[in-house]
């Protein structure tokens, strides 16, 4: 248990080394947000000293201290839950963000199992029928073509052309008007069908890189003895393809979950924003907009610690699955 | 034939063969030219100024024609400028962000990489701490935070641009570089070199990096894939400054100003940037892929065992 308790600590540190320098830069840079807000409220006619009050009432720190204060006022804002108060919607940051993390959880989730359940077998059947030439070409073909498209293009084309001119599929919303939310079918098969534009965009542009990896890898195992040896001993070929050529092509890409997930979850700005759907990567882009500063870095804080713990639970998942994972590891 | 320039010449030979297998590769490496010639041509002033802002409904999205031939041809933008000379005023631009972002990228990638990788001991603890971290960050988001605070007059710096791009995206390279240069470190040549008397710096940067080279030159071309992704992505989130000549702000202005949702006023103001960053982004893509291609050991041996 030993390297699990190592890993938990450096993912600790690798987090707080990551928010503090984030926040360093963002309060160094030439446009110290403390400072915009306290122009801003000056510029409304507001006296001098009640507006560095309420700028440090709103971000957490005073525009007049030094960036070090402001630094650690706001880690230690951090790590006591307190990340400020809203000025757009006039709530504490942290209750905006906890309405909205429930929303990105499931879609981000959502998306991913479906990227990784698609992209191997996508991969694995790249690797099996490689002697189909036309089949292999046009699939890699199709899956180039998707990866050179931004996500965010193929939502606004989805959008504009599945959603507003052919009316398709739901495109705005997370579930329609006449369903009360809470735990019933209804409201669940609701978010289920609004959810499947945003969903397919998230996994049609995130499928290449999985079938890619996963096909290569399986391309080299095909070659191995063990699979010569498997067909000899007269295995049947679907125990082969599940039990030995699969197995051993996700094990070496399994790390590969967390970058997606990171994918997923900054993806999440551009498509949440499109759809009009709750949750923090639209949390991110709406208050960007507005110049919302409290909860963009709060978001931002938030969004660094989900990668964190995705990167910890992806370590700590193949430290099970492959026991090599465990020893050796720095 | 000297030993160098016969490799030299083999080398030349199988990165053509490899060209002309693939009609994909040659169709990028076109597209790819036609966007450098476009870009030069601007640069060099052969094309006319972007005419000013024309207000009003009756000067939007106006269809094609051939007044001013061709600058027409897609009829006119959101400000009433002709499409088409602002999707081309957009290359340059485009392709200086793309290319400065992507050499910091990779030249701060590659010397923390090396250095981190050939020096060892506290060096190499000190600058894995830092890729570590500098992986928990992803770049896009961390630009976005950036671009939002930054002062108007440095958004529209390329420089300033470029560097906000690449931000924490050098750091996977660095990974990726310091792992190899650990196992090249191991190998004889750099024993051999060592004797002969060559510093570390001539070590890192020519004898190890040499054998990175295509690595490296593969990931270039990737980071401006990446570059492009931000810029105008972060520019369709409505965070850019407002400039006609982004195709991320083109975008953006089809869908929330003209109508491209419920009618077909604004649909070549819609498909030519999309088409414009796609393609782009699909040449570049096949590029690298064929980098990696040519530098692939297996496939190398494969189309040289041919020949014999």
């Amino acid at each position: 248990m030993n390297w699990a308790l190592r890993k938990a600590i450096f993912s600790l540190a690798a987090w707080f080394l990551a928010v503090s320098i984030s926040i360093l830069i963002i309060v160094l840079s030439p446009g110290d947000p403390a400072l915009i807000m306290l122009t801003g409220f000056l510029q409304q006619g507001i006296p001098y000293d009640q507006a560095v009050r309420m700028v440090q009432a709103y971000i957490g720190f005073s525009p007049a201290e030094p960036w070090w204060s402001k630094w650690l006022r706001y880690l230690l804002g951090v790590v006591t839950g307190n990340l400020g108060v809203s000025i757009t919607y006039r709530i504490p940051v942290a209750q905006l963000i906890a309405n909205a993390i429930p929303w990105s959880i499931f879609f981000v989730s959502y998306s991913l199992s479906l990227t990784v359940i698609l992209g191997v077998l996508i991969g694995i059947a790249l690797a099996y029928y490689r002697s189909n030439t036309i089949f292999v070409r046009s699939v890699t073909t199709m899956l180039t073509v998707f990866n050179s498209i931004p996500n965010w293009i193929l939502a606004a084309v989805f959008f504009v052309y599945i959603g507003a001119r052919w009316q398709l599929l739901p495109y705005m919303g997370p579930y329609s008007n006449d369903v009360t939310p809470g735990l019933n079918l209804q409201f669940i098969a609701s978010v289920l069908y609004h959810y499947t534009l945003p969903t397919m965009v998230m996994v049609l542009t995130s499928i290449p890189g999985w079938a890619f990896g996963i096909s290569a890898m399986a391309s080299a195992i095909l070659k191995e003895d063990f699979i010569t040896y498997a067909k000899a001993r007269g295995l049947p070929s679907s125990r082969i393809l599940w039990t030995y050529i699969t197995r051993n092509s996700i094990l070496p890409i399994y790390a590969n979950i967390a970058i997606t997930f990171t994918w997923l979850l900054v993806g999440t700005v551009w498509l949440e924003s499109q759809f009009l759907l709750p949750g923090l990567g639209s949390l991110l882009a709406t208050t960007s907009g507005a110049r919302d500063y409290p909860v963009m870095i709060g978001v931002y804080v938030i969004l660094i610690t989900a990668i964190v713990l995705g990167a910890l639970f992806t370590d700590l998942t193949y430290g099970f699955i492959d026991p090599r994972a465990r020893v050796g590891e720095t | 034939m000297s030993e160098k320039s016969r490799n030299l010449a083999k080398q030349l030979k199988l990165v053509f063969k490899i060209f002309s297998r693939s009609p994909t590769l040659l169709f990028s490496l076109a597209v790819l030219l036609v966007y450098i010639i476009a870009a030069l041509v601007v640069v060099l002033g052969f094309v006319p100024p972007l005419p000013p802002y024309k207000g009003g409904w009756e000067y939007m999205y106006q269809p094609p024609s051939l007044r001013d031939f061709p600058w027409y041809i897609l009829g006119t933008e959101y400000t009433g400028r002709p499409l088409l000379l602002t999707i081309i005023y957009g290359i340059p631009k485009t392709l200086a962000v793309a290319f400065l972002s992507a050499l910091i990228t990779v030249g701060v990638g590659t010397a923390i990489g090396l250095i981190a990788g050939y020096v060892g001991g506290l060096v190499d603890e000190l600058l894995s701490l830092a890729i570590n971290v500098a992986l928990t960050i992803p770049t896009y988001l961390l630009a976005l935070i950036l671009v939002v605070i930054l002062p108007p007059e440095l958004k529209t710096n390329v420089l300033v641009l470029a560097g906000v791009l690449s931000i924490t995206a050098w750091a996977s390279l660095a990974r990726a570089v310091r792992a190899q240069t650990i196992a090249l470190k191991r190998r004889e040549f750099i024993d051999v070199a060592k004797t002969i008397g060559y510093g570390s710096w001539k070590i890192m940067f020519d004898e190890v990096l040499r054998f990175m080279a295509p690595f490296i030159a593969m990931n270039l071309v990737l980071s401006c894939v990446g570059a492009i992704y931000g810029y105008t992505g972060l520019a369709f989130l409505g965070l850019m400054p407002m400039t006609p000549d982004n195709w991320g702000v083109q975008i953006y202005m089809a869908i929330r100003g003209g109508g491209a949702l419920y009618s077909d006023k604004a649909i070549l103001a819609l498909w030519s940037p999309i088409i414009t960053i796609v393609l782009l982004q699909y040449a570049l893509i096949n590029i690298a892929k064929a980098m990696e291609d040519i530098f692939n050991p297996a496939l190398r041996t494969y189309l040289q065992g041919e020949e014999m």
